[in-house]
């Protein structure tokens, strides 16, 4: 729910509807066995984009790059949670991704928008 | 030999060691977790229980059917009662910890396949582990033009879990167990069984066809502990031509010709989807933290919460729903309907933007946990049949019970159509150990006013399961067990659930 959100295009178009139909046939009962995570280890940039940038590029919690944040203190606040924030397991995300996601984080260049005040605490 | 700090109940250090031992031997040893540190992440709760009372003893990860029977044959050979879980992310209801201390969570995060779809007849049929990010991305990727419905937290969920606790989301798709089709169930015995036609050897209408023949059986597995949900059979929304979001807003004073104007609408299906109405309070939380506006102890006052949502264009309520179609037909609808509002005194806003109603994933509901801070959040979550009358008394009877106990009021329904699902979140500060505990006692007094009235609660957490059941009567609470014994002899699977043990 985001009542506040600003007014968007009138009637929007949907992507995939706009476009001409695909085939139906090669994706009519396709058997899709997706790499599982679990085994295929993401990319940090996977990994943010999976999960991270829906709550530290949008305000709701802290902008996290840029900062030269210790990468331990990044990983134990993604592991266990830390008041609002939930708490991601390794079956979600990895040992490995998480150390690598935390490395990537914590050299990652400034923001442009660094310097907006954080919405949490 | 290994001391664990947490057993399941009646349970020796001996006799749970064996079985961790064969579940490593199942699973192999990184796919079972029973040291303290691992196992945090599985403690975060947002309730305000003592986190050990909902400690697991360990979590099994299998990533096929045949390791989820192995495991339920370890749990009947050692009495290990066992908490399932697709995704874990049952905010404000339990996250990922089980319903009592010492049980094992039984994480099917690794189960993550997504194993059809169809773009013909749109339906899907996927694995617990999968979270509807994955599935988004995998239609996108393949120009499947097909929508998801999902709750707030969809791209960290999943349909598994979600449908299974009877969730809601805000397209026309939005109630998830109307639009689940097929299940496949391993049972506490290790046996295998797939509902509705998914019996027949070969069956080609699985996830088209819900009821097969005989008994209709799916509602037994959600919201229950009678058996492990393996594979879910989803019936996705066509992507429609076009779309556009209305919002609807009234003055407190106008609340019961909101209600009854909006449900005649809605049942008629001139509103198609699950939209969703929220308080000014609510709304507010998108924009603002409580502390911004009010420094003083107790609920913020109501004159500051409408003047500062006043200024960022909200009113004491706000309804928001999708028409959804061709211009043509969006144009119909909208003019019939915004008359409809315009008439009963309504200021009707078009055009604005929910991303859950449009396919759009999002956390921005998340904001809802800054406006209070400390992580404390849980939602009380009635049903209230779309009348005006029946709303504005659940409403009055739930502020003044937040209010008693010093919490801000805060309402978000859901307009499922002759019902709304008036879900309220309970926000405090669980790092203050006063606020958690008057938090539990506001939450066990709406419980018990809205019990007292006829109001039925459609879902609870972890910690009040048992006292939510009691409501709905001595013989509801027999048949469950009736069935559970018949299922689940030794009460492996999630014993507390639901209320429902043996
Ligand atoms: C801000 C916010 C907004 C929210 N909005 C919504 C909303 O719009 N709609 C909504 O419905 N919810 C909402 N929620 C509540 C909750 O987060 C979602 O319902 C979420 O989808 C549940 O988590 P999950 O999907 O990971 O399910 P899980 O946590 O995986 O499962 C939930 C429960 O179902 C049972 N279960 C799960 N999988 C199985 C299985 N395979 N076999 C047997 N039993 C199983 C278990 O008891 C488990 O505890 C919201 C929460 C927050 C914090």
């Amino acid at each position: 729910m985001s009542a506040s959100s600003t007014a968007t295009a009138v009637i929007r178009v949907c992507r995939t509807a706009s476009r001409p139909r695909p085939l139906l046939l090669p994706c009519l009962l396709t058997l899709a066995v997706i790499a599982l995570p679990a085994q295929a280890q993401r990319s940090a940039e996977e990994v943010w984009s999976d999960t991270c940038t829906y709550c530290h590029t949008t305000g709701i919690g802290p902008e996290l790059r840029g900062r030269q944040l210790p990468p331990a203190m990044i990983q134990a606040f993604a592991r266990y949670g830390v008041r609002q924030m939930p708490a991601f397991s390794e079956s979600e995300i990895s040992d490995a991704e998480l150390a690598t996601l935390a490395n990537w984080i914590s050299q990652h260049p400034t923001q442009a928008n660094e310097e907006k005040p954080h919405a949490a605490p | 030999m290994t001391s664990y700090s947490v057993l399941p109940a009646g349970l020796t250090q001996e006799t749970f060691g064996q079985a961790i031992d064969a579940f490593r031997h199942l699973l192999g040893d990184s796919q079972v977790i029973s040291d303290q540190q691992r196992l945090a992440p599985y403690r975060k709760i947002m309730l305000p229980h003592d986190e050990n009372d909902h400690a697991a003893s360990a979590v099994v990860l299998p990533n096929s059917v045949e390791q989820v029977q192995g495991i339920l044959k370890i749990c009947n050979r050692f009495k290990v009662p066992v908490w399932p879980i697709s995704t874990g992310r049952n905010f404000g209801y339990g996250s990922a910890a089980p319903g009592e201390r010492g049980q094992v969570v039984l994480d099917l995060k690794r189960m993550n396949r997504i194993l059809e779809v169809d773009a013909q007849l749109c339906t899907a049929l996927v694995e617990p582990g999968v979270t509807y990010k994955q599935l988004q991305d995998y239609l996108k990727e393949r120009d499947i033009p097909l929508w998801l419905s999902f709750p707030a937290p969809g791209p960290i969920a999943g349909p598994v879990g979600n449908t299974l606790e009877r969730g809601e989301g805000n397209t026309p798709y939005g109630d998830h167990f109307n639009n689940a089709c097929g299940m496949e169930v391993v049972l506490a015995n290790g046996e295998v069984l797939r509902t509705g036609t998914g019996g027949l050897v070969n069956s080609n209408s699985w996830q088209v066809f819900k009821y097969g023949f005989g008994p209709y059986l799916d509602g037994l597995f959600t919201q229950s502990n009678f058996g492990v949900v393996t594979k879910l059979g989803l019936w996705l929304m066509p992507a429609p031509a076009g779309h556009r979001t209305v919002l609807v807003q009234y003055d407190e004073e106008q609340l019961e010709t909101a209600i009854d104007t909006l449900a005649p609408l809605r049942i008629a299906g001139h509103i198609p989807n699950v939209g969703v109405m929220a308080n000014a309070t609510l709304a507010l939380t998108s924009a603002r933290s409580r502390h911004e506006i009010y420094q003083g102890s107790g609920a913020v006052p109501q004159d500051i919460i409408r003047a500062e949502a006043k200024k960022i264009g909200l009113a004491d309520w706000n309804i928001i729903f999708t028409l959804y179609g061709s211009e043509e037909r969006i144009a119909a609808d909208y003019k019939l309907v915004s008359q409809a509002f315009e008439r009963s005194g309504a200021r009707v806003i078009p055009d604005i933007h929910d991303p859950m109603q449009v396919n759009e994933l999002s956390l921005d509901a998340f904001r809802l946990y800054n406006w209070r801070g400390g992580g404390g959040s849980m939602w009380f979550s009635p049903i209230c049949p779309a009348r005006g009358r029946d709303f504005v008394e659940q409403t009055r009877l739930a502020r003044s019970i937040y209010e008693e106990f010093g919490f801000d009021y805060m309402s978000a329904p859901a307009l499922s159509g002759r019902a709304l699902h008036h879900v309220m979140p309970l926000e405090y500060n669980r790092t203050d150990t006063e606020e958690t505990r008057s938090a539990h006692l506001c939450f066990e007094k709406l419980m018990d006013e809205f019990a007292k009235r006829g109001h039925a609660v459609y879902r609870t957490g972890i910690g009040y399961m048992d006292k939510l059941a009691d409501s709905y009567g001595p013989v509801k609470q027999e048949v469950n067990r009736a069935i559970k014994r018949a299922l689940d002899p030794n009460g492996i699977i999630a014993p507390g659930k639901s209320g429902i043990r043996l």
